[in-house]
């Protein structure tokens, strides 16, 4: 469920914002990662090392599509990175 | 005879009995020497520390005497000397047997191998040696099925695994010369309790058992690394020697019952395996007040380097070029890393540790297998330790790496709160001491709250992974 996938997003985010001293925001797809909410390559690390924790998977451990790997801007980039994700996980179980 | 008025005898000739056989007969014979003069003297108390009122009966409290113990060797020996076979494996879970097994093996110049959990893979390096369990039972061999040792032309191998700290566990060969080089054999270490807290099968475990029974003492092995069992066997066993790692005597300092603690009687503490930073130093001596604090440097393949005793971390400056009391030689490299060079005619070995000048001081900085590389960027676990411990209401804290698909790796930390404070609270002000004192990269971006921090099977602190 898409949605799910964008709250744990959001409060991956939040708890990052909330730790470095700076203070949550609301967020759409469109908001971009580093230019709108400030976040450096250290604050995207510790983003997806929470979400590994609450969503059980990690999108980086398989290997990339066609391509390479698309960038990852927008926080609407970080959940389709991780739908994709558990949608291979849950084909692969079946 | 109850076992402390066994332990009053006094053994006068008991150094000069062991002086006077060869290196590999020395630990059996110092066994029969005491079982033939005292009994029922104490050689090993296992599950020590257990509480009296718990109705726990996982644990019993247990002794085995030197007259039990050399009954084992003599028995064993008989045994290797008509099966000879070509080496022996000690896979026994209970110390006695492993130090039947040892002493038996020296005594009848069987080499042996003692091989810790972890590195019993290995087994397969060692064509056609015996395993012997707890048991002590030998198979029965038809003769002439295995080559057999030629024990009387080779000196005895000793075969034991390094720890795999850094670095998966690899065979170490020494000989009882190398495994007793830094035993002490002096009048004022006679009969006296040693807390046995390390796996008895890795190298610093075995020096603990080594010169407690050369020297006619009491192993004390408790039931757990909890801190408070730690410290009833201590206090009950009546411990003065306590051999451990800076993370335990950590634990035990922060986390044991004060109370409890008080009535130890430990004169002499030997930290080693990782090093010790001031603060530690001072706690320890704090909860100790009788026990003079020892720091050993050794490995499990060069041995004892050396030993600071002067209650300071690190080690004088004044040291390097130096020969020292043992006879080896410190080296800093360039990059940091300590070089050591054990005798004049050996070659000179990294050690993979870091050290650092601070006035007339080097102090150790971490193992270089320990370091954190953030985005490119170096981070000594230890020193961002340092700094959460620093933080109120923090008890204890472990540092390190966990794997990141953008920046390599990442920094993280386990932190103890304090039993009366709030944890959320007490980890939001760690992480903005951090943010106050580190550089960014080398701030902890994932930060737990636990109840005890890990430890590895040899008692040290790990740095990958949780």
């Amino acid at each position: 469920m898409p949605s799910d996938v964008f709250s744990a997003v959001s409060a991956a985010i939040a708890s990052v914002l909330r730790d470095t001293g700076r203070s949550p925001r609301p967020l759409e797809p469109s908001t971009l990662l580093a230019a709108d909410i400030g976040l450096d390559s250290l604050d995207l690390a510790q983003t997806v090392v929470i979400l590994e924790r609450t969503l059980s998977v990690d999108p980086f451990r398989t290997a990339p599509a066609e391509g390479g790997r698309p960038a990852i801007r927008t926080v609407g980039d970080l959940v389709s990175l991780y739908e994709q994700a558990e949608f291979s996980e849950r084909v692969s179980e079946k | 005879m109850t076992i402390a008025s066994a332990d009053a005898v006094s053994l006068s000739h008991l150094f000069p009995t062991i002086l006077d056989t060869p290196v590999e007969d020395r630990l059996a014979t110092a066994i029969c020497t005491v079982a033939a003069e005292v009994p029922e003297r104490a050689a090993i108390v296992s599950s020590a520390g257990v509480n009296i009122g718990s109705s726990s009966t996982l644990y019993q409290r247990s002794t085995t005497d030197y007259a039990n113990l050399a009954h084992r060797i003599t028995q064993l020996e008989a045994r290797l000397a008509e099966t000879r076979p070509i080496g022996i494996v000690a896979r026994a879970k209970r110390v006695e047997s492993l130090i039947a097994i040892a002493a038996a093996c020296g005594r009848q110049h069987v080499p042996l191998a003692i091989l810790a959990e972890d590195a019993r893979d290995l087994i397969g390096e060692l064509h056609d040696w015996l395993i012997l369990d707890d048991s002590l039972i030998l198979p029965d061999l038809p003769a002439g099925s295995l080559p057999r040792s030629e024990f009387e032309t080779v000196p005895p191998r000793i075969v034991v695994a390094t720890s795999g700290t850094s670095g998966p566990p690899k065979l170490v060969d020494h000989s009882w010369d190398s495994l007793l080089a830094a035993a002490r054999l002096s009048e004022q270490w006679q009969g006296r309790g040693w807390l046995l807290v390390y796996d008895a099968t890795r190298w610093a475990g075995i020096q603990v058992w080594l010169q407690a029974l050369l020297t006619g003492g009491r192993i004390v092995v408790p039931a757990s690394r909890d801190p408070d069992t730690v410290v009833r066997a201590l206090v009950d066993d009546e411990v003065a020697i306590l051999p451990g790692t800076p993370t335990l005597l950590r634990r035990v300092v922060t986390s044991a019952d004060r109370e409890l603690l008080s009535g130890n009687v430990v004169e002499r503490i030997t930290l080693g395996g990782e090093a010790a930073d001031g603060p530690l130093l001072e706690q320890v001596q704090e909860a100790f007040p009788r026990a003079k604090v020892t720091q050993v440097y050794a490995t499990t393949e060069l041995g004892e380097v050396f030993r600071v005793t002067d209650g300071k971390p690190g080690f004088p400056a004044a040291w390097i070029g130096k020969s020292l009391p043992g006879g080896a030689h410190v080296r800093v490299r360039r990059d940091g890393e300590l070089l050591v060079q054990l005798h004049r005619d050996t070659a000179e070995v990294a050690t993979g540790d870091l050290v650092e000048q601070t006035g007339d001081r080097y102090e150790f900085v971490g193992r270089r297998s320990d370091v954190i590389v953030v985005g490119g960027a170096k981070v000594y676990p230890k020193r961002v330790e340092e700094v959460l411990r620093d933080v109120p209401g923090v008890v204890e804290a472990r540092v390190y790496a966990v794997p990141s698909p953008i920046t390599g790796e990442l920094v993280a930390a386990e932190i103890v709160p304090s039993a009366e404070g709030d944890g959320e609270r007490i980890r939001d002000a760690a992480i903005a001491r951090c943010r106050e004192k580190l550089e960014a990269h080398a701030v902890p971006r994932v930060v737990d709250l636990v109840e005890k921090t890990a430890t590895t099977a040899a008692g040290k602190t790990p740095r990958r992974s949780r």
